[in-house]
């Protein structure tokens, strides 16, 4: 019924925590897929030891977040999948709910989760306990893949994620694909995720901004149409000038130029323009830092 | 007792960071909140109830547009400003506040006084010269961005050019 997808580097503390939590979800027809992103401190030979039942898949190159997320989707054998951070964690009420509410309306293709900080929570049952029942839920057109609950066959219709290595347009991507399928995205009160990052960990690298550069500039050429195409890559290599001046870095601009090579069959042979009643509704995050 | 306007420049879940480190000197205060409609985490709704001891109110920004001192609505930029805030919180994970262009005018459109936090919860003043530095700052990314944008136009034409010719049927045969 259920596969959780998750893709690991180095994170053997928060997969301790994680796994423990999984283990006990009491769903028939449940599978926990774990990518390892070659990890280096053990992390996989301690899912493989202390967690033979998992299906764990040891790569031996970093596949970054998208391309581990699709070997972990392309393994899972269920229908419904819940994309999960490592550094986070979804109860086994959280997965009943999930389950039920996809049972109980056909037109539901994904579900995002409500992101809870975990460091702020004592007790995940009994915060879980005071939410208050959420059937109908509330239509929206953004996710986050801390905790995303989708149906397999998004991707069956309309292909995996894009192979681009960043992670806020694969959760458009799939917003995009969901919308285009004839599904909703609703999110519950009652489903959270609980997010246990640390705020005085920074874990955001140099490489991830140069490959979320690139990215987005691909997912303009590949979604939107001409007009918002120019405006919006015009806007990136501006903040990449930018960028040079305040943050004294060649990184956005370098990325800005590396991605030309790929933009034409981007462009030619991947492009699915979406349609501008979905485009109105999405908000893009490619600014390279706040707001 | 003071009021103070946060924005929110950082996930949802890190906001109780910044409020409660800033309460243990000034445990009187109280917060507002701006935040985008389309809480990628959260969604606003979700934000009332999660933080609704923090914030005595949540304004909601544009759905699907960044912050910006230029493209913030008329009547929520008045609004602010008439709350006449003590000062505009802008919490940040960085070391200091660049990236944070966009949020630190808007900040300054709407108050006077603009401090920005790290996650020890050390506030800062970001004095208003603050303002000179990004004006002479965007008129040198301006003379740049005039520089690089024809080499990308350019660089693009040329590699789009290549690629038609490689993916044409007649080469293909060759």
């Amino acid at each position: 019924m259920i596969s959780v997808i998750i893709t690991t580097q180095n994170r053997i503390d928060d997969l301790s925590r994680l796994l423990p939590e999984l283990k006990k979800v009491n769903i028939p027809q449940f599978e926990i897929i774990i990518v390892d992103n070659d990890s280096t401190d053990g992390s996989a030979e301690f899912v493989s030891e202390q967690h033979p039942d998992v299906k764990l898949i040891k790569l031996h190159w970093n596949a970054a977040g998208i391309t581990g997320r699709n070997i972990a989707a392309k393994n899972a054998r269920h229908q419904i999948l819940v994309s999960l951070d490592d550094d986070a964690i979804i109860t086994e009420q959280t997965f009943k709910t999930i389950l039920n509410r996809f049972q109980e309306d056909i037109t539901l293709g994904v579900i995002p989760c409500s992101v809870i900080n975990g460091e702020k929570v004592s007790n995940r049952s009994k915060y879980e306990e005071g939410l208050p029942i959420d059937n109908s839920g509330t239509e929206m057109f953004s996710a986050t893949a801390c905790g995303l609950a989708f149906r397999k066959e998004i991707f069956n219709k309309f292909g995996y994620w894009e192979d681009w290595g960043q992670e806020a347009p694969f959760e458009l991507s799939l917003i995009i694909k969901c919308l285009s399928s004839g599904l909703k995205i609703k999110r519950f009160k009652d489903i959270s995720v609980f997010h246990y990052h640390s705020p005085s960990v920074t874990r955001s690298s140099k490489k991830a901004h140069y490959s979320a550069t690139k990215s987005w500039i691909w997912w303009y050429f590949k979604f939107y149409p001409i007009n918002k195409i120019i405006r919006n890559v015009l806007r990136i290599i501006h903040t990449a000038c930018y960028a040079i001046i305040e943050q004294k870095t060649f990184l956005y601009i370098n990325a800005v130029f590396s991605s030309i090579r790929d933009i034409p069959s981007i462009y030619f042979i991947e492009r699915q323009p979406i349609p501008l009643k979905y485009l109105e509704k999405i908000r893009t995050t490619d600014n390279f830092k706040g707001g | 007792m003071q009021k103070h306007l946060v924005i929110r420049s950082v996930k949802a879940e890190l906001l109780p960071f910044f409020v409660e480190k800033w309460s243990i000197n000034n445990p009187n205060d109280k917060f507002d909140l701006l935040s985008h409609a389309s809480d990628v985490s959260s969604g606003v709704e979700n934000l009332e109830n999660q933080y609704s001891h923090l914030f005595e109110r949540i304004y909601t920004y544009k759905p699907n547009s960044d912050f910006s001192a230029f493209g913030i609505i008329k009547s929520l930029k008045v609004e602010l400003c008439n709350n006449k805030y003590a000062s505009i919180i802008i919490p940040h994970k960085s070391e200091n506040l660049k990236g944070f262009t966009n949020v630190v005018m808007l900040a300054f459109v709407i108050s006077g006084r603009v401090y920005h936090g790290n996650i020890d919860g050390v506030l800062k003043l970001v004095p208003k010269r603050h303002i000179v530095k990004i004006i002479v700052e965007s008129i040198l990314a301006a003379i740049i961005y005039l520089v690089v944008l024809p080499i990308f136009i350019l660089s693009l034409g040329i590699n789009t050019l290549k690629y038609l010719l490689n993916a044409s049927p007649s080469k293909r045969k060759k």
